[in-house]
């Protein structure tokens, strides 16, 4: 199904992201991605991977926010595989405090990362994407934060509320693209960001689920596989929530 | 309610001259308008609106000195909807203004929430926003990453203070009849029959007079609420 397709996955490899990566994987699709710092997950993650997936997987060094990166990497992928089919804004960093505490440079950061990287990052990729005959997809990752809000995090929810805006910005203005633009909002996922949590709080988060348990990055790189399967075809500008029924 | 002040951020734009009208009218109430820049009163003549304005700059050295001589018991404090123009196709400086945009709502809310609760004084926020579901059914101008920023923004912030006379809200505005042409508002109409309810453009005199009347009331219960102000239900839910 998505075997040699080319997919760009931002911030792969770690937690979701890296989830994201080896679905794809198993799938024999193409996979690159993007990581910002971290050169010894980078490393391990690829060390991890058989022979096979090795040579299907690409590892880019770069910030999505540095828009001179992204030029030249867009530039770079379609001079060497000539197409892109999916691209999955999954890049994203946290700077929590309570909001009177909170640094400009904080609140700066987090909004320039998540907001400007995602969107930066699907426009340059979908002059790309025009160009294929086939459908493409774009897929950003969410937060329930940025549709309930959250206390300590006024500037990641609202980075990420700004993604279900682009979101549906995007799917409107690239549907006669044929690209399908859609979100997954994941809840309390286990990563490295939550394990940073206090026990405390995850229970609260826990005990406002409807399945009472913290999900796993692989329920949503599967949510993420069956919205770029092609099954899921009657839908664009959809968010689509991965949080164990989140009531709050 | 009595409100002692009202301030406007961002004023410069119909729906801000209709609300500053619209406040004037009220009796004991002191109406601030706020800017990002020193010369932001622009052409707003205070003769004109009948207004003691009182122009409060968020860059200013005395800022804090400025609002903190206005704040009376009750304030107000109304974000004008910012109406930037809608993403057209690769724009790359799109991002850099609405990040600009959050920055100065960002550095706003919290020097405005920091002397309130210094001054412990009670206020209330409403972000003004456009309804973002049935936007690309006009021309109107909209700007829904922003929009969808500033309701997470308001739900974070009223979970956030919950405890102190802390209350933020957003209005949820769609398109009006001032705003477009009227080819636009016949197209609108059309448009707009797939909808139970039929919707026309709203005319901008009812919108500030549902606005006043939404301020004046006790709101503090409906904390993180986005009200829509729409004829029947658009309004998105997840």
């Amino acid at each position: 199904m998505l075997a040699n397709k080319i997919i760009v996955v931002t911030g792969g490899t770690k937690g979701i992201g890296r989830s994201i990566v080896l679905e794809f994987l198993k799938q024999r699709a193409q996979v690159i991605t993007i990581y910002s710092q971290d050169d010894a997950a980078a490393e391990k993650m690829r060390d991890s991977l058989s022979e096979d997936k090795q040579k299907r997987f690409f590892l880019y060094k770069g910030r999505v926010e540095d828009i001179d990166f992204l030029r030249s990497f867009l530039k770079e992928i379609e001079s060497k595989f000539g197409k892109l089919n999916v691209l999955i804004n999954n890049a994203g960093i946290n700077r929590d405090n309570l909001f009177l505490g909170m640094k400009e440079d904080d609140w700066d950061r987090v909004i320039t990362t998540n907001l400007k990287g995602t969107l930066n990052t699907s426009l340059l990729a979908s002059e790309i994407m025009k160009k294929s005959a086939g459908p493409s997809y774009i897929i950003n990752i969410s937060s329930i934060s940025g549709i309930f809000g959250r206390v300590g995090q006024v500037n990641y929810a609202c980075s990420k509320g700004a993604i279900i805006g682009i979101t549906r910005l995007l799917a409107k203005k690239f549907a006669k693209y044929r690209i399908f633009v859609n979100a997954v909002v994941p809840g309390l996922i286990r990563t490295k960001m939550t394990e940073d949590m206090s026990g405390e709080k995850a229970e609260e988060i826990i005990e406002a689920t409807i399945l009472k348990r913290i999900g796993e990055p692989e329920e949503v790189a599967k949510t993420v596989l069956f919205l770029v399967s092609g099954d899921f075809s009657y839908a664009s500008g959809a968010c689509i929530k991965v949080d164990g029924g989140y009531l709050k | 309610m009595i409100v002692n002040f009202v301030c406007l951020i961002n004023h410069e734009n119909a729906v801000g001259t209709a609300l500053l009208k619209g406040f004037s009218r009220l009796l004991n109430t002191e109406v601030g308008v706020l800017t990002s820049i020193p010369s932001g009163l622009g052409d707003l003549t205070q003769d004109e609106l009948n207004l003691n304005l009182i122009s409060l700059c968020i860059t200013s050295d005395n800022f804090e000195e400025l609002i903190k001589g206005k704040l009376r018991d009750d304030n107000i404090f109304i974000f004008n909807s910012r109406f930037i123009n809608e993403l057209t196709e690769v724009d790359i400086n799109y991002s850099n203004k609405i990040c600009g945009e959050l920055n100065f709502l960002f550095r706003t809310i919290q020097a405005l929430i920091n002397i309130l609760l210094r001054e412990d004084k009670k206020g209330k926020f409403l972000f003004i926003t456009t309804n973002p579901s049935i936007s690309h059914l006009s021309d109107f101008p909209i700007s829904p990453i922003y929009d969808e920023a500033v309701h997470s923004l308001v739900r974070s912030l009223a979970k956030e203070f919950k405890s102190v006379h802390l209350a933020f809200h957003g209005i949820c505005i769609e398109p009006i009849l001032k705003m477009i042409n009227r080819n636009e508002a016949r197209d609108y109409r059309k448009k707009m029959k797939v909808y139970a309810m039929q919707k026309s453009p709203i005319k901008l005199d009812a919108l500030t007079s549902f606005i006043k009347n939404l301020v004046l009331t006790d709101l503090r219960l409906t904390s993180g609420n986005i009200f829509y102000i729409a004829e029947g239900m658009d309004q998105i839910n997840f």
